[in-house]
C-alpha cells in the first residue's frame, strides 16, 4: 500500500497502531487501516470518514472521564488550594477517600462474584435428558442406515 | 393469524456447524435438530462446514445428507483448519435462509433452545437472541469450581469494562438476522472467546437490539479442553482492546 500516493492531508488523522499488533488483530485487518485498503483498491481518494460506530466515545475514555472528574473533586476538596478550611473530622475522612472506594470496590466485587458462583446453575437434568437422547438418537439413526 | 402464519412460512432458519473431529457427535446435533425444528415447525437447513477433519466426520456428514436430504443438509468443507470467523463467512455465503443460528456442534449446545429462540426474536422483534449461561435458569453441567471461579470472574471483568448490556458474551449459541451477521462479520476483527464478545459489543454500538434466552451448557469434554494460562491471558488482551476501542 503506497502511502505516497494519498493526498498529504488525508494521514493527519490516522492514529499510529503498531503494524505487528500482539493481541490477535491480524494486522492488516485494523479497522481504519481496511478503510485505507479498500479506498486505495478502488483508485479514489480515500475519505476517512469516520465509521459511525467510533464517533461515540470508548469505554477507555468515559472511564478516563470519570476518573478525571473524580479526582478533579477529591483534590479540590482534600488538598485546599481554594483555602476552604473544612472541619477537620471532614479532612480526616476526605484524604483516604479513594482508598476506601477501592476497598469498598474490591468488597462488591468478591461479594458479587461469590454470589454468581453460589448461584450458578448446575444442569444436572439437562446431562441426564443429553444422555437419554444420545441413546434414541443412536437407535433411530441406526434403523436409517447410518454406520457409526 | 393469516398474516402471522404467512409470515412464519417466509422464515427459514440456516443453521452454520463448523466442525472438526466431530465424528461421534455430529449425527447426535443433526438428529436433534431435525427434531427440533419439527416440532416447532420452522423451515430450516443445516449447514456443516468441516474443515477437513481426519477423523471421518466428511463421511459421516455425507451419510447425513443422503438420509435428511441435501436440501437440509448442506455439506460445505473447507481443506484445513481456517478458524471459527472464516467458517461463519464461508457458510453465510451458502446460506439461503433469513435467520442465522450459530452454535457448537460437540452438543455442548442443545437444540432445544432453538424454538425459545425463535419465539423471543419474534416476540420482540430482535435482531440478535442470545443464549446466555448467567441469567435465569441458565447453567452449566460438568464444570468443576476452578472453571466456574474463572467464568463468572471474567464475565464479571467484561460486565465492569464493557458494560454491554447482554449477560454471557463469550457464549457461542446465538440467532441472527443475516443481513445483521453480516455486517457483523465486516466489522469484527478479534479471535476465540474475544470475537464472541466483539459481535455483542459492536451490535450494541450499530444499534441492533439483542434478546436473550436462558441456556444449558452441557460441557462433556472439559477434562480434554485447555482453559490454561495462555488462554486466560489472550482473554484479557482481547477485552483490553475491546475496551480500548470500542
Amino acid at each position: 500500500m503506497e502511502r505516497a500516493d494519498l493526498p498529504v492531508g488525508s494521514l493527519q488523522h490516522l492514529p499510529s497502531f503498531p503494524a505487528r499488533s500482539s493481541v490477535g488483530l491480524p494486522r492488516t485487518l485494523h479497522p481504519y487501516l481496511e478503510l485505507l485498503a479498500k479506498a486505495d483498491r478502488s483508485g479514489h481518494q480515500p475519505v476517512l470518514r469516520r465509521d459511525p460506530a467510533t464517533r461515540t466515545m470508548t469505554k477507555l475514555v468515559q472511564w478516563l472521564c470519570g476518573l478525571a472528574l473524580l479526582g478533579t473533586a477529591w483534590a479540590t476538596l482534600a488538598l485546599d488550594p481554594l483555602g476552604l478550611h473544612l472541619p477537620l473530622p471532614c479532612q480526616q475522612v476526605l484524604w483516604p477517600f479513594p482508598v476506601y472506594l477501592l476497598v469498598a470496590f474490591g468488597c462488591y466485587s468478591l461479594a458479587t462474584v461469590g454470589y454468581r458462583l453460589a448461584t450458578f446453575n448446575d444442569c444436572e437434568a439437562a446431562a441426564k435428558e443429553l444422555q437419554e437422547q444420545i441413546r434414541e438418537a443412536r437407535a433411530d439413526l441406526s434403523r436409517r442406515g447410518l454406520k457409526f | 393469524m393469516a398474516a402471522a402464519s404467512l409470515n412464519r412460512a417466509r422464515d427459514k432458519y440456516s443453521v452454520l456447524l463448523p466442525t472438526y473431529n466431530e465424528r461421534e457427535n455430529l449425527p447426535l446435533i443433526v438428529w436433534l435438530l431435525v427434531r427440533s425444528f419439527h416440532e416447532s415447525g420452522s423451515n430450516f437447513e443445516i449447514i456443516v462446514i468441516d474443515d477437513g477433519s481426519p477423523d471421518g466426520t466428511w463421511e459421516v456428514a455425507e451419510q447425513l445428507e443422503k438420509i435428511y436430504g441435501s436440501d437440509k443438509i448442506l455439506l460445505r468443507p473447507r481443506a484445513k483448519k481456517l478458524g471459527l470467523g472464516t467458517a461463519y463467512i464461508h457458510g453465510m455465503q451458502h446460506a439461503t435462509g433469513n435467520f442465522i443460528i450459530i452454535m457448537d456442534a460437540d452438543l455442548s449446545h442443545h437444540p432445544k433452545f432453538i424454538p425459545e429462540f425463535i419465539r423471543k426474536q419474534k416476540e420482540g422483534n430482535f435482531d440478535i437472541v442470545s443464549g446466555t449461561r448467567y441469567k435465569g435458569n441458565g447453567g452449566v453441567h460438568g464444570w468443576d469450581l476452578k472453571r466456574k471461579i474463572i467464568s463468572r470472574g471474567a464475565n464479571f471483568v467484561t460486565q465492569v469494562l464493557l458494560r454491554p448490556g447482554a449477560s454471557d458474551l463469550t457464549g457461542s449459541f446465538r440467532l441472527y438476522r443475516k443481513e445483521v451477521l453480516q455486517k457483523l462479520m465486516e466489522k469484527c476483527v478479534s479471535k476465540g472467546y474475544v470475537f464472541q464478545m466483539e459481535m455483542i459489543v459492536r451490535a450494541r454500538q450499530l444499534g441492533y437490539t439483542i434478546g436473550e434466552v436462558p441456556i444449558s451448557f452441557v460441557d462433556r469434554v472439559y477434562g480434554e479442553s485447555k482453559l490454561g494460562g495462555n488462554e486466560i491471558v489472550s482473554f484479557l488482551k482481547g477485552l483490553l482492546t475491546l475496551f480500548a476501542t470500542t
